[in-house]
């Protein structure tokens, strides 16, 4: 095992570490870092960066200290060292030495700590890395996949604040020659969005690893030197070692110069696709060639980086499901309000024809998944115990990561992609599938889980099923949209009577009307005065047996209980009381409100209106366009026992049925999902990397 | 092959032509350690019987530090003046003390003329293992590129420090010659007469370094809970990771507690450094002694104190302490023993050694030239 560590204090020495530990575990060597050598409080991206290789174990004999920045070691890191290594380590250190003295000084003081003479590595100071020198060892690591029968190009920093370059790389995406993906710093991602939307791929540094991109590249043009940036060093390495053209358009060409790798190309964007058209495209193969083979690339190979670190382990097979000789697919549904992501993943889940899939899911989901048959492995739930907010993001990470290890495809139901989302599939080589139902709130800002589209290979859609609701948010041919994805119960009339039956002998209650109440778990919205209010408004009513339905684990207040007329039931099974009732109250999620309208049921909603939320009120409001159901506001209370009237004495409870039974309804879209993530999973071709050539460059 | 000293001592700080012999201490004063109150006492020791001058060079080592009180005292008691980097240094004999010390330097502003050059290396050229201590190669070169002499010595300060600088002239191509004369540090401190009741008080003293430090495990050994009183002086690297000691340490930093009263604390002193490097003579050991303290070290560093200290592997510490805290009497006697031995560095011995020894620097030197 290679313990990795930084002697360096600064946040640009972390970012370098989990550079060289993500390089030496892409390479095949096992790489870990000790917990206490990462202080708390990094950004965001550098903590999933480091979270898989943190452990708390320490080095044993035979294991190694790597050390980068070992021209940096403190007192205090070296008490940390000495702390970390316990006994007697090898160590072997890399850092730039400016003097004889300081290689023996250091050297001198590290075996202090290690217990014996460390090997010390003086980084050769490139003309391309710097005048500081390189921050660790540059190495390129093997790539997974070959390249895509559409050449993806990758643009290091082009001058995105200049128009006419803008403007270049606007055109660049535009062609269905190539996939154009940007590569840039985090502000001139942003300024980019805002101007230019989402339409071109655009990473920023932090948010992915070299070894992970690298899979993503046929093509690199940098418009930036390499200097001092290690991350685009090691992915240089890796791309060049992988055979990737490397262009090089910098003003006055210097990186060329430095490394036979690169390849003279026109210095703006604009002048850049014809110099592609006719001088890289059609000489790609051959050029790929010559950059594997060049000296240069040789050089960047673990063992001429790091002599005598010896040979990567064996790549272990990936692991498949020998029953069904296929690589793993894997569910993630997100913890909405209710139980809705999960139940659209089991639905869909359950149409797949030969996959068995498995689930990662979050706590108050997994009995859900369970009961339709699907092994599930937990996730955890945000807490406000957490010290920060994406706390357990950062260990559903590592647990993803675990569970998709050799996997082929993570299918993702939920409108924010958690970084632990992102980066799995990015980091695993995963095919990601994203289920992204629509109708988010014009108030919205959705642009984070839009940008991270890039990282899906397909976006299934599950429409609404009134044509107005839907809206589309990004465009291509990678996006597939698909009728409702409902439950549906059958319910035959004899079978609904006896159900009825069934719940008067049970809950001792005589009725005509059945009402079931599904307002969610009270985790949007508090609607328990709500509840009670109709708890109140049913007491009256002698002929109505009133259902409150709340999903297993949901808040309960005391005041739903000790009515003659309603009765809680926690269950995650209310398909059948909804075919069974009469008259249903409910909110308005996507679920359930299409399982209301497939199933005939009359509704009353009471839209949830948190501002994360879908726009609940606009689909409860085009169902009461309709005549199918009633909208009244949370706070209508007057209003509400007008429409239970309305509904149960006035008859319009039964009109409404009928209304419902007229109504034509497109095809529900479960097995068309299912067909659409098979044709992901199981396109051994890889032919669908390219369906997304012509991503719009439009997308907001 | 290591020589004795001449028989007329004095001889040797005159010259043939009976003029007091010139001599000037080069150094940067401001050096922290045992080396400083090494050279204090050699300039009490000199100043009687030679034409002194001390010279101050700054190097990058000592930068932003002040003058070791220890030697503008011994100047002071003296009546001389510490100059600071003349252009030029004329002696008979040059001294220059503690080469390591320029091993951050690039250039030296000063220029050296003199019969007779020596350095005396402090610290040793090599550590056990056989890495170098300090890039050797460049300080010698640095002071090769200002020096005129006839004759250039490396001195050592004790038959360890020998070896290592021996071993150094062996792998190199380096013009200095060896001295055949150890030119040790004066240890002139106050003798205290040795405790007739030993109580298991353990301590040890050093700069906070991680040389001087032996492996965790082994200091845990060295001074386990059961022993009565613990007290590590110089122990600022474990300060700084409170969690990782033992409580009933008595951590405190490097000169928080006067030495003296620091020896008063305890009565075994327990000086172990790491594995990987080596005092080269060893003064903390000479002052313990001095206080009357048994001292346990390990057989290499006890090379330099022959019977006067016990040389142990860090596995039997605590049984050596078991059997002197048995037998009182032999605790006193071994203490007492040990101090007498202690004479050998006295000024008076450092007088004769070193007076006898310059006189036969020249007459080889005469051979040389």
């Amino acid at each position: 095992m290679f313990f990795c560590d930084t002697c360096g204090a600064e946040t640009r020495h972390l970012e370098d570490l989990a550079v060289f530990v993500s390089q030496l575990a892409a390479a095949g060597f096992p790489a870990r870092i000790h917990a206490d050598s990462v202080p708390p409080d990094l950004r965001r991206n550098l903590q999933f960066d480091l979270a898989p290789y943190l452990g708390d174990t320490r080095p044993e004999a035979g294991d190694e200290v790597l050390l980068l920045a070992a021209h940096r070691l403190s007192d205090q890191k070296l008490v940390a060292l000495r702390r970390l290594a316990g006994g007697s380590v090898r160590c072997r250190a890399f850092g730039t030495f400016p003097s004889r003295q300081a290689a023996i000084g250091l050297r001198a003081r590290l075996s202090y700590v290690f217990g014996t003479e460390p090997e010390l590595h003086d980084l050769p100071e490139r003309d391309w890395s710097g005048p500081a020198g390189a921050a660790g060892p540059i190495f390129g690591t093997p790539r997974h996949g070959g390249p895509a029968a559409i050449p993806r190009l990758l643009l290091v920093e082009p001058d995105l604040a200049d128009p006419r370059e803008a403007a270049g790389v606007t055109a660049l995406a535009l062609s269905r020659r190539f996939r154009v993906t940007v590569l840039t710093n985090g502000r001139a991602k942003r300024e980019w969005q805002a101007a230019h939307g989402i339409g071109v791929p655009v990473f920023h540094y932090g948010e992915v690893l070299p070894a992970d991109l690298a899979e993503r590249v046929d093509i690199c043009a940098t418009f930036a030197p390499l200097l001092g940036n290690y991350r685009l060093q090691c992915l240089v390495a890796t791309l060049g070692r992988s055979g990737v053209p490397l262009l090089d358009a910098t003003p006055g060409h210097a990186v060329a110069a430095a490394l036979e790798l690169f390849v003279r190309a026109p210095v703006d964007t604009a002048t850049l696709a014809p110099f592609l058209d006719a001088e890289i495209l059609p000489n790609l193969a051959e050029l790929g060639r010559r950059t594997a083979g060049s000296r240069a690339a040789e050089g960047f190979a673990p063992a001429t980086a790091m002599p005598g670190l010896g040979p990567p382990a064996p790549a272990a097979p990936p692991p498949s499901d020998p029953a069904q000789g296929r690589a793993p697919l894997t569910f993630v549904p997100t913890n909405g309000i209710g139980l809705g992501h999960a139940q659209r993943c089991a639905l869909v889940a359950r149409e797949l024809t030969a996959p068995a899939p498995v689930f990662a899911a979050f706590p108050s989901c997994t009995r859900l998944v369970k009961s339709y048959g699907f092994d599930v492995m937990p996730l955890i739930q945000r807490s406000d115990f957490h010290r920060q907010s994406f706390e357990n993001d950062l260990a559903n990470h590592t647990r993803l990561r675990a569970l998709t290890a050799g996997g082929r495809t993570l299918v993702f139901d939920g409108g924010y992609v958690f970084d632990s989302i992102y980066r799995t599939i990015l980091e695993n080589r995963l095919r990601g599938v994203w289920i992204r139902r629509g109708l988010w709130q014009t108030t919205q800002d959705n642009s984070v889980a839009l940008d991270r589209e890039k990282v899906f290979a397909r976006v299934v859609v599950p429409l609404e099923a009134f044509a107005e609701l839907n809206t589309r948010y990004s465009h291509g041919d990678h996006v597939r949209e698909v009728g409702p994805v409902v439950r549906r119960t059958t319910l035959p009339a004899e079978a609904r009577a006896a159900f009825r039956a069934s719940l008067t002998e049970r809950y001792g209650v005589r009725f005509d009307h059945l009402v079931v109440t599904l307002l969610g778990g009270g985790i949007a919205a508090d609607r328990g005065a709500q509840i009670q209010a109709l708890c109140g408004m049913m007491e009256s009513r002698r002929d109505t047996l009133h259902l409150v339905v709340v999903w297993p684990g949901a808040r309960q207040e005391a005041g739903w209980f000790g009515w003659r007329r309603s009765r809680v039931v926690r269950t995650g099974r209310a398909g059948i009381l909804l075919a069974a009732a009469d008259l249903c109250v409910a909110a308005g999620g996507y679920n359930l409100f299409h399982e209301v309208l497939y199933n005939r049921t009359p509704a009353i909603f009471l839209p949830q209106t948190g501002a994360f939320m879908d726009d609940q009120r606009a689909r409860a409001g085009a169902a009461r366009e309709r005549g199918l159901a009633a909208l009244v506001e949370p706070n209508e209370l007057a209003r509400l026992e007008r429409e239970l009237s309305r509904f149960l004495a006035r008859g319009e409870a039964a009109a409404a049925a009928a209304r419902l039974r007229r109504i034509e309804l497109p095809e529900p879209g479960n097995r068309a999902a299912a067909r659409a993530i098979e044709e992901v999973h199981d396109d051994d071709a890889g032919l669908l990397d390219d369906t997304d050539a012509d991503r719009a460059a439009s997308r907001r | 092959m290591r020589l004795e000293p001449g028989p007329d001592a004095a001889g040797g700080f005159r010259l043939p032509s009976g003029r007091r012999r010139r001599v000037a201490l080069v150094l940067d004063p401001r050096f922290p350690g045992g080396t400083s109150s090494a050279v204090a006492a050699e300039i009490r020791a000199l100043a009687p019987a030679v034409d002194l001058r001390v010279v101050g060079i700054e190097t990058a080592m000592f930068r932003g530090r002040e003058v070791n009180t220890a030697l503008s005292d011994a100047l002071e008691g003296e009546g001389l003046d510490l100059v600071w980097a003349p252009p030029v240094v004329r002696a008979d004999t040059i001294v220059f003390h503690n080469p390591s010390a320029l091993k951050f330097d690039t250039a030296l502003p000063v220029r050296f003329s003199c019969a007779s050059a020596v350095l005396v290396t402090h610290e040793n050229f090599l550590r056990p293992g056989g890495g170098e201590g300090f890039d050797v190669a460049h300080c010698l070169s640095l002071l090769e590129s200002r020096l005129v002499a006839s004759s250039r010595w490396l001195a050592p300060v004790s038959a360890t420090n020998r070896r290592s600088v021996e071993e150094w002239l062996r792998q190199t191509d380096a013009s200095w010659a060896l001295t055949p004369f150890d030119w040790f540090n004066i240890c002139d401190m106050p003798v205290r007469p040795p405790t007739r009741a030993p109580r298991d008080r353990r301590g040890r003293h050093s700069r906070p370094g991680a040389e001087k430090f032996p492996p965790t495990e082994w200091m845990l050994r060295h001074f386990p809970a059961h022993a009565e009183r613990v007290v590590i002086l110089g122990g600022d690297g474990f300060l700084s990771e409170p969690d990782d000691v033992p409580a009933h340490w008595d951590l405190r930093r490097f000169g928080e507690t006067e030495v003296a009263r620091f020896l008063e604390e305890i009565d075994f002193f327990v000086y172990f450094t790491h594995p990987l490097w080596r005092e080269s003579f060893g003064r903390v050991i000479a002052e313990a002694i001095a206080a009357g303290k048994v001292v346990l070290t390990d057989p290499a560093t006890a090379e330099n104190f022959g019977p006067a200290v016990v040389a142990t592997g860090p596995e039997e510490v605590d049984a050596t302490i078991a059997r002197f805290l048995a037998a009182p009497a032999e605790y006193a006697a071994f203490a007492a023993r040990a101090q007498d031995w202690l004479a050998r560095f006295r000024p008076e011995a450092f007088r004769a050694a070193v007076g006898g020894g310059l006189s036969q620097l020249e007459a080889r030197s005469d051979v040389l030239l």
